[in-house]
């Protein structure tokens, strides 16, 4: 995929799986005028054409009357046409290298998911392992526990959580809102509450139930900075807990749940992670 | 290293994170270790405290007052600005750490952390404050 910013204000960037006609500068008619060859040669197997433009963009009535034109011509041809708007008007240095390739990036996936080019696996692949690195890490450092991951799995919300204690925390960012869950069984969290501070527990009492919201709040901690490294957004959140044998957390909307089970020399456990877009 | 004897207070709205920062504070030598659950019991504490907190373990994120409040307080006031105090938090973000030394926090450990990495840094900090 070509990420780079085209010099002029109008281009085409061809891939093997879609084409992009990328928009910017307030283009004119000799602009469209540039490309029109290029885009007539489009066919169906050429894949979707995206067309990318800030949603400022000015451009003069002969100017939209010559795209539209083209558009709808690629569209008559069985061309499927999508629309990557970028939202607000752009800082000089985000047209450039390195800012440039990341912002059409996170438009372009989105597109690409929407469009069926690629599955929305690999987004949720990219969201869910930082989670799942961060919550090795923090057992290990601070439970003095070994974990691994087993296999994930889309679950339920009806559905009741896994084991007898849940510490939750919120992810909250300007795209999408959601929680990141611990679930552990009583007996695997006492494992766990014992080593980490360094004396038997045997019973689970209120000196010890809100650990679950301080592992959650160590995961989500670091998985935040790997994900906010990636453009995610997410907010810094407090975390709760949440106890009881099949208890459950019901949210007013629909959520993405995936459930990513554990098996670990404390015991077993799980975390979840809930989105909604 | 600091003295055994100096009173630490260790301040978190966790319980189990007060006993285990507690905990490593004793492992580490520490005798005299207090704790509060939020930053303005820790803010009453210190001003209440005999012999005087010579060292705050503070947590970033707390209601009523965070960390970053509390150390502000301490830096303000003439009597305990020369508290030493170590930020312990899972904000590991780049900014938040530059805000949290900006607001006058000695040193800062990420949560998770291990009792040599708490170790570590408490004996950076008293090598930059308060040796001789």
């Amino acid at each position: 995929m070509a990420f780079d910013q085209p010099e002029t204000p109008i281009q085409l960037v061809k891939s093997s799986k879609f084409c992009t006609l990328v928009l910017q500068q307030n283009p004119g008619p000799a602009d469209v005028d540039q490309v029109v060859t290029e885009i007539q040669k489009l066919t169906p197997d050429s894949g979707p054409l995206f067309i990318q433009m800030q949603h400022l963009i000015k451009m003069e009535p002969a100017t939209q009357d010559k795209l539209r034109a083209v558009i709808e011509d690629v569209q008559k041809r069985g061309i499927q046409t999508s629309l990557i708007l970028i939202p607000e008007p752009i800082n000089p240095i985000l047209t450039q290298a390195p800012f440039s390739g990341m912002r059409q990036y996170q438009a372009l996936r989105q597109a690409l998911i929407d469009t069926k080019i690629i599955q929305p696996k690999s987004l949720d692949v990219d969201f869910i392992n930082p989670f799942i690195f961060a919550t090795v890490k923090v057992l290990k450092v601070q439970a003095m526990t070994d974990a691994k991951p087993g296999a994930p799995t889309l679950r339920k919300s009806e559905e009741p959580l896994y084991g007898d204690v849940t510490g939750i925390i919120g992810l909250t960012s300007e795209s999408f809102s959601g929680q990141i869950m611990i679930q552990f069984p009583s007996q695997t969290y006492l494992n766990i509450m014992s080593k980490m501070l360094g004396e038997p527990f045997t019973e689970l009492t209120q000196d010890i139930i809100d650990g679950a919201g301080e592992l959650t709040n160590m995961i989500f901690g670091q998985a935040k900075v790997n994900l906010n490294e990636k453009g995610y957004g997410i907010k810094t959140a407090i975390p709760s807990v949440v106890s009881g044998k099949n208890h459950n957390i019901k949210s007013s909307v629909e959520t993405t749940n995936v459930f990513i089970p554990f098996s670990s020399d404390s015991g077993p456990m799980a975390i979840e992670v809930r989105w909604t877009p | 290293m600091f003295n055994p004897s100096t009173p630490v207070l260790v301040v978190d709205d966790m319980m189990t994170m007060r006993k285990l920062v507690s905990k490593i504070c004793k492992e580490i030598g520490f005798t005299t270790i207090s704790e509060a659950a939020d930053g303005a019991l820790a803010w009453t504490a210190i001003q209440n405290a005999n012999p005087p907190i010579g060292l705050v373990i503070s947590d970033w994120n707390m209601p009523n007052a965070t960390g970053i409040d509390l150390v502000k307080r301490i830096r303000a006031d003439s009597r305990f600005n020369g508290i030493p105090f170590l930020m312990v938090t899972a904000e590991a973000e780049q900014h938040q750490v530059v805000e949290a030394l900006k607001a006058g926090v000695d040193n800062y450990v990420v949560k998770p952390f291990s009792a040599p990495v708490l170790k570590e840094k408490l004996e950076a900090i008293y090598n930059k404050r308060l040796a001789k």
